[in-house]
């Protein structure tokens, strides 16, 4: 297979790549970094690739299983930042707020990468577990335990917030 | 939680995907490199396997007279890649971290600091948000109760409840706000929140908003690790490293200590014991010794050492041992590791041998 092959690819799949890799880093900046580091290396092993029965399943693996893995030195880039204003705007009463999509973007920030990338697979993919397994190469029954402990910690925080707001002053 | 309102929340941040076309120069340009870099590789691989089999040619007495296979000269091999394939990595050392921040204002988010050790972890990061003026986070736990019990805190600030733990949250007389949260475990969790610029300081009911949402969002089961600037090949015996203080931009220390020792200060002195530390720092900041001589008022004397590993060096020696205050005792600074920074090898109250200073200091990479 050609080069332009390879181009063509990366012409037809990346809007879709990017906007998976956003799912996973929740950071615009971490998702580009990412999505060329791994088409970097799918580049590199293109005819490999292309011989796979779906390309882009997996190239999709390998950004998942690269986003789990990625390393960073001192900055930190993978807080989740809020899009609320520190100065201007009186924050919202986090009653309303807390079951607002917003929220629970933020809150999937604080997951392990596993139970993100997990989640993300599950309800945007709309990946079944076993197929969530065979991106990640764990056992389905790994997936489920991910995925429950994500929607404990979602449920727990967001349990404890609605708690706080009650007995602050 | 509902399985929609994951979806939702998802598919509502899709708009966050950045542009397909940027994307595409940047992985081109990746691969531009990484061809680049392939060829290089593989000329000096190349080259050395010329050399060598050049070389071992001339040592057996058998050059045949074929000038496909004549010796390469030795300037001819390029700086030996080969050899640093074959060389161990020279590994960072690597600070643990379990807390972390869960939400920060909106902005450009850097970590700027951490340290590990001592049953104490903590955190600081400039946020510069996207309105408003910086600020200074900072999140730190540890053991004992200090802030929330010390009756001259309680007279400065109030108490209230994060996330239904006591808490006591006071202002600084700089306008810098504090709270600390009792957690299980006789442990506490403080967060400190300050201006960044003191030209451009934040309202105060938005630092006492932040301090506050920073304290409610505080995660401590969060693994993260922070590298940092010194890769250390010899801690001696009886040692262990206990404490990492890391600067992004300015220093690191490491602090070398018995494994069961402690960061207190002993009966009848006056603060803790001075442990070994190897300090990366920055000449600037910290000016290393640049001639020999004596600080009578700091019982010190200064002398050239030898050079370690080509770098120039000098001993600062105590004069007089105060009993009652652990000081630093002999000192090793080795000059120039990095540019503009030097090493700073404290031999506390943990080495007092010279030699095993220049052990240390041998051992140790400053990494860029």
């Amino acid at each position: 297979m050609s080069r332009a092959t390879f181009e063509e690819f990366a012409r037809q799949e990346l809007p879709g790549l990017l906007r998976y890799a956003v799912m996973l880093t929740g950071d615009r900046e971490l998702a580009q970094d990412l999505v060329q580091d791994v088409m970097v290396k799918a580049h590199s092993r293109w005819r490999r690739i292309e011989a796979a029965d779906h390309p882009r399943l997996y190239v999709k693996t390998m950004l998942t299983r690269a986003f789990i893995s990625w390393r960073r030195r001192w900055a930190v880039r993978n807080i989740m930042l809020s899009e609320d204003p520190v100065d201007g705007e009186p924050e919202r009463d986090h009653a309303l707020s807390i079951v607002d999509r917003d929220d629970v973007w933020q809150r999937l920030a604080t997951l392990p990468r596993q139970q993100r990338a997990v989640l993300v697979l599950r309800y945007y993919e709309q990946l079944t577990d076993p197929e969530i397994a065979t991106m990640l190469g764990c056992t389905a029954g790994t997936v489920r335990g991910y995925a429950s402990r994500a929607l404990t910690t979602l449920r727990v925080v967001i349990t404890a917030e609605l708690s706080t707001t009650k007995e602050q002053p | 939680m509902t399985d929609q309102l994951l979806r939702d929340a998802f598919v509502a941040h899709e708009h966050l995907a950045p542009d397909a076309d940027l994307a595409l120069e940047g992985i081109q340009q990746g691969i531009r490199t990484r061809r680049r870099s392939r060829l290089a590789v593989t000329g000096a691989v190349v080259a050395v396997v010329v050399a060598v089999a050049g070389a071992s040619m001339v040592a057996g007495g058998t050059n045949h007279n074929r000038p496909e296979q004549a010796p390469a000269p030795a300037t001819k091999v390029p700086p030996a890649r080969t050899t640093q394939t074959h060389r161990p990595a020279v590994r960072p050392v690597v600070a643990q971290l379990t807390i972390g921040a869960g939400w920060l204002p909106a902005g450009t988010v850097h970590r700027d600091a951490v340290s590990v050790g001592f049953g104490v972890e903590a955190v600081s990061y400039t946020v510069t948000p996207r309105t408003g003026a910086p600020l200074l986070v900072g999140l730190t736990t540890s053991a004992g109760t200090d802030f929330a019990i010390d009756d001259s805190k309680r007279g400065a600030g109030h108490d209230l409840k994060i996330n239904g733990l006591p808490a006591r949250e006071w202002v600084g007389s700089d306008g810098s706000s504090h709270l600390a949260v009792l957690l299980p475990a006789g442990r506490e969790a403080t967060v400190d929140v300050d201006a960044a610029d003191s030209n451009n300081p934040p309202s105060a009911t938005t630092v006492t908003q932040v301090g506050r949402r920073v304290a409610q969002s505080m995660q401590f089961n969060r693994p993260s690790t922070a590298a940092t600037q010194l890769a250390v090949s010899y801690i001696p015996a009886g040692l262990t490293v206990r404490r990492i203080d890391g600067d992004e931009l300015n220093s690191t220390i490491i602090t070398l200590a018995p494994p069961n020792a402690q960061q207190v200060a002993a009966p009848g002195h006056q603060s803790p014991p001075t442990f070994t530390t190897i300090a990366l720092m920055p000449d600037d900041m910290s000016p290393p010794p640049t001639a020999p001589g004596t600080e009578p008022a700091a019982y010190r004397i200064t002398t050239a050492g030898r050079p370690v590993n080509e770098h120039k060096t000098f001993v600062s020696r105590q004069t007089k041992v105060r009993p009652d205050i652990d000081e630093d005792g002999t000192i090793l600074y080795v000059l120039n590791v990095r540019p503009g920074k030097h090493l700073v090898i404290t031999g506390g109250v943990t080495v007092t041998d010279v030699n095993e200073l220049y052990r240390i200091a041998t051992g140790v990479t400053a990494l860029p």
